[in-house]
């Protein structure tokens, strides 16, 4: 057994929040199914018309999966807005690697587990629905989700995104004692305007010539504008834009939990 | 197994502790006094790590509080004046807490709510403030954690809980045990702390055990008045008028806290005289 971590003390702590808040975790669950039922039913059952797009009720799982983990996210250390309950969480004995990973399993993983089998639960019940309204309707019709192209193309990046965005939310509720949802939007649109206005100013003025691809993180001056084929190109190299591309794609989401841990480390109530 | 040495702590612009030093020592009942906002609170959240000295050295149990390690957590129990209980049944509440605490006796446990009169079956939803409070005491207690802090554990207790808490609190002394009670109702530890520090503008003002306290100082009722002029302090009541002496004959007197401490906070330099 390490100080900083311990297998025992983890499955005991995610055991404790389990018993502390079943009532809450379940009845959120349902709430959830409630919710979820509703949504499909209006905007995909009944709103969709005749001709019936799968692709819409992905779309659905996406929008309701960014607002309800945002908001569940921006709960996640709302224990810390609290004295007393900030007292009880701190003082316990386990280390804040093993509270945040605790977090982690119910608030990112565990939620990310029930709202999508919430999805797939009513959406075979509307799938069904659907199926049968098509067998007796027969200019009525279902176009299945599209997975190598458009949406469905970007559908595992949406879901990425989701938990970078999330991510910043659980690291919100340890900044914000209350509001914390609402203050990690303000300061996220602050900040990521602020800083999209710098870069988009800083690019034009140091390169007013260049356009600029994701591809290969290349920079490219086009000589001629009336002809595309002649332009000069700066890149990174295939490897190096490879690596900087994984890590600007993929590493948000260990970064905010790092910055949460150290956070959690320095809190003080 | 308690050091402070010249810790120093403010909230943002507020200085709480100025040089503050300190010595706790297992198989004591300490009793911390003060005034509203001395940082009687302050010190007990320092001691468990829930705030961070700003300057000096707090030792504890040979951990640094501040870095909240579970070895140390886990031999630190805080019973806090407002404090946070699940909505969940006793079982329950030991089933998920009980495995943190190595020394946990679910025994003791069970005899403390039969003292205390709380039915073990009880949800927690369902307990008063009161009740929750006593349910809390009791669980810090069976934790037999080496450190016990208690900040103002009689508050929101009534008359007949307090002569429990007493009662309680007697039998759970040990010599392993280091129990820091903080509290302004002084009258509710009488006969059950060993030793009296006041805090007052940033530091101690007063540290004695009780046996030394007894030794210097006499309380007494007295109608002489020689013996009021000469008194440390004076209380005029319809029964006389109740003084601190000092204790030069050596006889042997009851401690009244509640007198000592108001002797403390209004006549400090020739009280304190009385102990050099």
């Amino acid at each position: 057994m390490n100080s900083e971590f311990s297998f025992e003390r983890l499955f005991g702590l995610i055991r404790k929040q389990w018993i502390e808040n079943k009532k809450f975790y379940t009845l959120g669950s349902l709430a959830l199914l409630g919710l979820m039922a509703i949504s499909m039913i209006i905007f995909w059952v009944l709103m969709d018309g005749d001709n019936y797009m799968e692709a819409f009720a992905y779309n659905l799982y996406v929008i309701g999966l960014i607002l309800a983990g945002s908001i569940y996210g921006s709960i996640s250390f709302s224990i810390l807005g609290s004295k007393e309950k900030g007292q009880y969480w701190l003082s316990f004995p386990a280390s804040h690697t093993e509270k945040l990973i605790t977090t982690i399993f119910f608030n990112v993983i565990l939620f990310f587990i029930v709202y999508t089998l919430c999805f797939f639960v009513v959406k075979w019940g509307c799938q069904a629905y659907i199926e049968n309204y098509i067998r007796t309707h027969k200019w009525a019709s279902i176009r299945p989700m599209d997975w190598e192209n458009g949406f469905g193309k970007i559908f595992y990046y949406i879901i990425w995104g989701y938990f970078c965005l999330q991510s910043l939310f659980i690291l919100g509720s340890v900044y914000f004692k209350q509001f914390a949802f609402i203050k990690t939007v303000i300061f996220v649109t602050i900040i990521g305007g602020a800083l999209s206005f710098l870069l988009a100013k800083l690019a034009i003025n140091l390169f007013p010539d260049y356009n600029f691809y994701w591809n290969n993180l290349e920079l490219r001056e086009y000589h001629d504008p009336a002809n595309y084929g002649v332009y000069k190109s700066y890149a990174l190299g295939s490897t190096l834009s490879k690596v900087l591309g994984y890590l600007l794609t993929y590493s948000w989401v260990p970064l905010f939990w790092v910055i949460t841990w150290f956070r959690l480390k320095e809190k003080e109530i | 197994m308690i050091s402070i040495q010249n810790i120093h702590f403010r909230y943002k612009n507020k200085p709480v502790f100025t040089g503050l030093s300190l010595d706790l020592q297992p198989g004591h009942i300490y009793g911390l006094l003060g005034k509203n906002g001395t940082g009687k609170s302050t010190l007990l959240r320092l001691i468990n790590g829930l705030l961070f000295p700003k300057e000096g050295k707090l030792n504890v149990l040979g951990y640094t509080p501040a870095k909240r390690q579970p070895d140390f957590l886990k031999q630190v129990f805080l019973v806090p004046e407002e404090f946070y209980l699940p909505n969940i049944s006793i079982n329950e509440f030991l089933k998920a807490n009980t495995g943190f605490y190595p020394l946990f006796s679910a025994e003791q446990f069970n005899s403390y709510l039969g003292e205390f009169a709380i039915p073990r079956d009880q949800h927690l939803q369902e307990m008063s403030y009161g009740q929750k409070k006593k349910l809390l005491i009791s669980f810090g207690l069976a934790c037999n954690t080496p450190i016990l802090l208690m900040d103002e554990p009689t508050n929101g207790l009534d008359i007949v809980s307090k002569s429990q808490f007493r009662k309680v609190m007697a039998g759970a002394v040990s010599e392993e045990k280091c129990i820091l009670i903080s509290t302004h109702q002084v009258k509710d530890l009488e006969n059950l702390i060993d030793r009296i520090t006041i805090i007052d503008e940033g530091g101690i003002l007063f540290d004695q055990t009780i046996g030394t306290i007894t030794n210097r100082l006499h309380f007494k009722i007295s109608f002489d008045s020689e013996e009021v002029r000469s008194a440390l302090y004076k209380e005029t009541s319809l029964k006389g008028n109740a003084i601190i002496l000092l204790n030069d004959e050596g006889e042997e007197g009851r401690l009244d806290l509640e007198m000592l401490y108001k002797a403390i906070i209004s006549n400090k330099e020739a009280v304190q005289k009385a102990f050099k």
